[in-house]
């Protein structure tokens, strides 16, 4: 029986839930679809400049592991540019953090410890004007 | 029930004139603010330079010096396994390039 893999946990979640092609070649038919761990290995590597070491240490996995992800990632981001597809980011072996807010006064986002009636305030700038981030975008 | 925050920032040196790091667990230095004193102390982080388990040790100092929020920008797996497993509450900060150490603290004093 295959040894089931340790869910990894996530917050930075992507912005967006997928990117359209545009044109007359483009294809809204023909989807490539990318992990969350695939778009936070693009993320940490190629956005945030680390190394494989410090990204597969911020991962939580191995560098073999994290090489593997962002390959598959790299070659599925080429195959949407170069063919005109849609890439839709879903899945993968992630699960979020349970109670998750963000502030609309400073734009932290933090997490909430125990129990929440959610008439929660901002742990940075104590504003009210928070809102739960829920886990589908 | 615990409502004494004491909060950890990562730095770039040893003063709160510091830039906020851009990596959690890789912060040449952490502030420790108290919130309730409004006490501020510095914590020397020896573990940047370990490549595989910076964030693991340098969670658990500063979960043996007190602390129970971790706040700042990127805030990495292992750093989050700790802070789940010693009910640590994340706060992360706005991707806004410069911060300083002393806007956070200020951003906290005010509220
Ligand atoms: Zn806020």
């Amino acid at each position: 029986m295959a040894r089931p893999v340790n869910p990894r946990k996530v917050f930075s979640r992507p912005k967006v839930k997928g990117f359209i092609p545009m044109g007359f070649y483009a294809s809204d038919l023909d989807t490539i679809y990318l992990s969350v761990e695939e778009y936070e290995s693009i993320r940490l590597k190629d956005y945030m400049g680390l190394s494989q070491l410090e990204s597969s240490e911020h991962m939580a996995v191995s560098r073999p592991t994290l090489t593997r992800i962002y390959e598959k990632a790299r070659n599925k981001i080429a195959e949407a540019l170069c063919e005109g597809k849609q890439i839709l980011i879903q899945g993968g072996n992630v699960i979020y953090h349970e109670k998750w807010f963000v502030c609309n006064s400073c734009s932290s986002k933090f997490n909430i410890k125990g129990k929440s009636d959610n008439t929660e305030k901002c742990p940075l700038c104590g504003s009210e004007n928070v809102v739960l981030i829920e886990n589908d975008l | 029930m615990d409502n004494v925050k004491i909060i950890a920032i990562p730095v770039m040196g040893k003063s709160t004139d510091y830039k906020v790091s851009k990596l959690f667990a890789r912060s040449p230095f952490f502030i420790i603010y108290d919130e309730k004193n409004q006490t501020i102390q510095f914590a020397k982080n020896d573990y940047k330079g370990d490549q595989a388990q910076s964030g693991k040790h340098i969670s658990k100092l500063l979960v043996a010096k007190g602390v129970n929020v971790f706040c700042g920008h990127d805030i990495g797996f292992n750093v989050q396994k700790i802070a789940e497993e010693n009910n640590i509450q994340l706060i992360l900060l706005p991707e806004t390039k410069g911060m300083m150490g002393e806007t956070v603290i200020n951003m906290i004093k005010k509220k």
